[in-house]
């Protein structure tokens, strides 16, 4: 690997962490996957050349700002604009005729991230003249990240492929055209902001807050055990309006989850299911 | 899940150039493999492959994409889908995980290997291949620190032979192999447990051992070529000599599992090395296969067979039907091979058996000497007694019987002790009746038989019954207690499940004892019966524990009983002590003959 290994944490070490950050901060992540929960807590350690567990222990019950920081850590997520090209196509070609139909779109981007994904949902709506009539609610349980996707600037760095993407998600624009680029930086369009509500939103212990027309939470439930999964796909279920639209990503699955039979496939490769009347 | 706890998990690793390599190796993948087999490829995620369409077509068991939380099974070959890393828990649980590239890939082998290695343990066997970065040598070592076997294509078949390079540079992978190689390991592996192959494979220093090896013989480079390409991808070993001397010379320095031998060859033909082959014990098993031109000749098939050939098959070579004759012959081989093995593991045993039993023997020899340290020596008897025998003969090394003589004041005190069971647990009951019967009589200077008894009930009771909890011991021992009043001329006896026999002028009789021994059961107040007689000189008393009239033996195996005794110290009691010994003794191992002895054997005789 990359970077050099420092103290391995086991299996009981993921544990004391866990009880540790439940008691310090009220975050449960006792139905996180262990496997990724120990990458991330293992990667944490790594990152901060840390050598001695009991003494990170003793730290981190010492000061809040380094438990806040480990559970970012924890809770980040990777993403990009039009991340999976076809997937946005697959919204345009199949989603947007439906979504034409209601006369006020309601969407909820659970575990939203730094809201690249949010922004190219935006861009889309607005290209199918359905941008005025929507609302999009954008959630996160990490507020670092929510401030980056509310503030909608990022490193033009991560700029450099997503135009690509832009073009095969059936864009028919430039995605140059809804940002500006200042001091290296890229700058959303406040128009875009307009119709986004950023807000923390925990899956594991928050409840339901709306009726959605659409909801999406790609690369989310990964991170979570499959009976966390099925909790949240069952308030998922619970939020959407009748023929609302539930889009999860590709390799994740309602397989043996409670609102299986509930739910139609709308696209199977991107898993967009709509509910059963 | 209980198949992946059993079973195991076999996951490869690549990069450029190692589909061509799995593609290679799964079509020899049985129907029914006995582990889940896991592929990480490093892929383009701007191009949809559709890999696992592509292997299906090649694969007999089932090819499939991982999602989120698919749980790994047996005679499933799942492939890690693209841009995301491959995680997994102990029950073969996957989690799918989207965060930062590693080793600038996503998948990355490094993250997946490292994951297999801590849920996995000696239950993984980790294959790396051809590729084109570094990735995933340093987590191929973490799976071998846990006991898992890593496998390293080797570089001159890879490829692109950084990834192999890398891996062989950080560390010394378990095995190093070309692909035909690696198939072979793989179907060998579904022969045994996961954890029990890779023992195999990494204490036995030799691959050889557990993959069939084939030694082809042909005087032409061009047959020789042409042979190993049928056979190459079987799975087995393939070795290779242009010469009936050098297959000879082979064939004598490794145990081959089936020899594929040309007829016509120059020099030594076929037929000469077969019979060669035949007469030396190393090699005279090993299946042969002639392979010739002359295979329809009847009078050269006969000749092939006389000189221990399994089987004749006529050139050009028909790949399916050696294939098939091959395969008979290797079963054939590791049937013979099996029961060697298992012999080999019966010597084994036998051998460590005989360690084991040598070291308990040392200790038991060493017991044997504290024993007989407490037991009273046969000067001390000797200097009490006109005369007087011991018969003391334990069914093992140790046993329960014990004996005890002592002269307090004008007194003499003796005891023929018997405790329950035999063996070690025996002669520990005696140590602790002996100790405490010095105790009553040497501190205490109790000498009357029945009070001795009564003191030891009370000692037994102190010595195993716990006074925390109610359990009371039901072990203990029988009994028998004289003392012999010098100056009156009298001898008293009470016995705890233990009768003496007298003999005086009034001829011979058994004197009965009370019918209780001493345990923790017995009551402390129970009233044990005092017998007195008068004593001459020239009188015998004998004791004796019940291990001679118990045994087994005679023409109907029965019990020797105490009438016979009584019979025999009758037709000897005028005999000096030292005749009647070995009368009894003859006697009684007369009597046991070819039976076992059943209990220890002690009997005590006493001449005033």
């Amino acid at each position: 690997m990359t970077s050099i290994p420092f103290y391995k944490i086991g299996a009981s070490e993921v544990d004391e962490l866990i009880m540790l950050i439940n008691d310090y901060s009220g975050y449960d992540f006792s139905d996180y996957s262990m496997p990724s929960l120990h990458r991330r807590f293992q990667r944490y350690i790594d990152l901060n050349k840390i050598s001695d567990f009991k003494q990170l222990l003793q730290d981190l019950i010492n000061d809040s700002a380094m438990v806040n920081n480990l559970i970012e850590e924890v809770t980040v997520n990777v993403t990009e604009m039009f991340r999976d090209p076809s997937f946005f196509a697959a919204i345009r070609s199949e989603l947007v005729p439906q979504l034409n139909k209601l006369p006020l779109i309601k969407i909820w981007h659970a575990g939203c991230s730094t809201g690249e994904e949010v922004y190219s949902m935006a861009i889309l709506l607005k290209e199918h003249d359905l941008f005025d009539k929507s609302i999009i609610y954008a959630t996160d349980i990490n507020q670092t990240v929510l401030d980056v996707a509310k503030s909608g600037k990022y490193n033009i760095e991560s700029f450099k492929e997503v135009e690509i993407n832009y073009r095969e998600s059936e864009g028919n624009k430039k995605l140059s055209d809804y940002y500006t680029v200042l001091n290296g930086e890229v700058l959303m369009n406040d128009e875009l902001k307009s119709k986004i509500i950023f807000s923390t939103h925990n899956l594991v212990s928050d409840n339901a807050f709306n009726q959605f027309d659409l909801i999406v939470c790609r690369n989310v439930l990964i991170y979570f055990n499959k009976s966390l999964q099925d909790n949240v796909l069952q308030m998922f279920y619970n939020s959407l309006t009748e023929n609302g639209i539930l889009a999860i990503g590709s390799k994740e699955t309602l397989m043996f989850s409670p609102i299986e039979s509930k739910m139609q496939v709308i696209n199977s490769q991107w898993k967009i299911w709509k509910k059963k009347v | 899940m209980e198949n992946m706890e059993k079973e195991g998990v076999i996951i490869f690793g690549g990069s450029a150039g190692s589909i061509e390599v799995i593609m290679n190796i799964f079509p020899f993948i049985p129907p029914d493999y006995p582990f889940a087999i896991v592929v990480v490829l490093h892929r383009k995620n701007t191009v949809e492959h559709h890999l696992e369409d592509v292997l299906s077509r090649k694969a007999k068991i089932p090819v499939m994409e991982i999602q989120d939380k698919m749980q790994l099974k047996p005679a499933h070959i799942y492939i890690a889908p693209g841009d995301y890393h491959l995680l997994v828990d102990d029950n073969g649980f996957c989690t799918l995980d989207y965060s930062e590239k590693i080793n600038y890939s996503r998948p990355s082998i490094d993250v997946t290997f490292d994951c297999f290695a801590n849920a996995f343990g000696n239950r993984c066997i980790g294959i790396l291949l051809s590729g084109a970065n570094a990735d995933g040598a340093e987590s191929l070592k973490k799976i071998q620190d846990k006991g898992g076997l890593t496998i390293v294509q080797s570089p001159e078949s890879a490829k692109v032979a950084t990834m192999p390079m890398s891996a062989i540079n950080l560390f010394s992978p378990d095995v190093i192999a070309d692909i035909p190689q690696i198939s072979g390991m793989l179907v060998e592996a579904s022969r045994y447990s996961i954890s029990h192959y890779i023992k195999q494979i990494k204490h036995g220093d030799d691959l050889n051992d557990s993959l069939p090896t084939v030694l082809i013989v042909d005087d032409l480079e061009d047959n020789l070529f042409s042979l190993n390409a049928v056979l190459k991808f079987e799975g087995y070993i393939i070795h290779k000599a242009n010469s009936g001397a050098l297959a000879i010379e082979m064939a004598l320095n490794q145990q081959y599992d089936c020899i594929v031998l040309d007829v016509q060859m120059p020099e030594m033909d076929g037929f000469e090395v077969a019979t060669i082959l035949g007469q030396n014990d190393f090699t005279k098993n090993i299946p042969i296969i002639f392979l010739s031109a002359l295979g329809s000749d009847k009078e050269k098939v006969l000749q092939g067979m006389d000189s221990g050939a399994i089987d004749f098959l006529a050139k050009p070579v028909d790949p399916p039907l050696i294939k098939a004759k091959l395969k008979l012959c290797i079963k054939l081989s590791s049937k013979y091979k099996d029961s060697k093995r298992v012999i080999s593991a019966i010597k084994e045993e036998h051998s460590s058996l005989k360690e084991v039993n040598s070291d308990f023997s040392a200790s038991l020899r060493y017991a044997q000497n504290i024993q007989q340290a407490i037991l009273p020596t046969a000067e001390v008897i000797n200097s009490l007694f006109n005369d007087n025998f011991v018969i003391f003969r334990p069914k093992e090394s140790i046993g329960g019987d014990f004996y005890y003589v002592k002269e307090v004041g004008n007194e003499i005190i003796f005891i023929c002790g018997d405790c329950t069971g035999h063996g070690v647990p025996g002669a520990m009951m005696s140590m602790i009746s002996a100790n405490i019967i010095h105790n009553i009589i040497d501190s205490k200077k109790i000498i009357v038989p029945n009070v001795i008894l009564n003191a030891m009930v009370r000692e037994f009771r102190k010595a195993f019954r716990n006074e925390f909890s109610n359990i009371t011991i039901q072990d203990g021992l029988e009994v028998a207690i004289c003392t012999y009043y010098k100056k009156e001329k009298k001898m008293q006896y009470a016995g705890a499940g233990r009768p003496i026999i007298i003999a005086n002028q009034d001829g011979i009789k058994t004197i009965k004892s009370s019918s209780y021994g001493i345990s923790g059961n017995v009551s402390e107040n129970y009233e044990f019966e005092l017998n007195e007689f008068a004593v001459e000189e020239g009188h015998q008393i004998y004791l004796y524990s019940d291990g001679i009239v118990d045994q087994f033996g005679g023409p109907k195996n029965k019990k020797f009983m105490t009438k016979r005794l009584v019979q025999l110290i009758s037709s000897c009691s005028n005999l000096p002590m030292a005749d009647q010994k070995e009368i009894i003794d003859n006697a009684i191992l007369n009597w046991k003959s070819a039976y076992e002895q059943i209990d220890d054997i002690l009997v005590m005789g006493i001449k005033f």
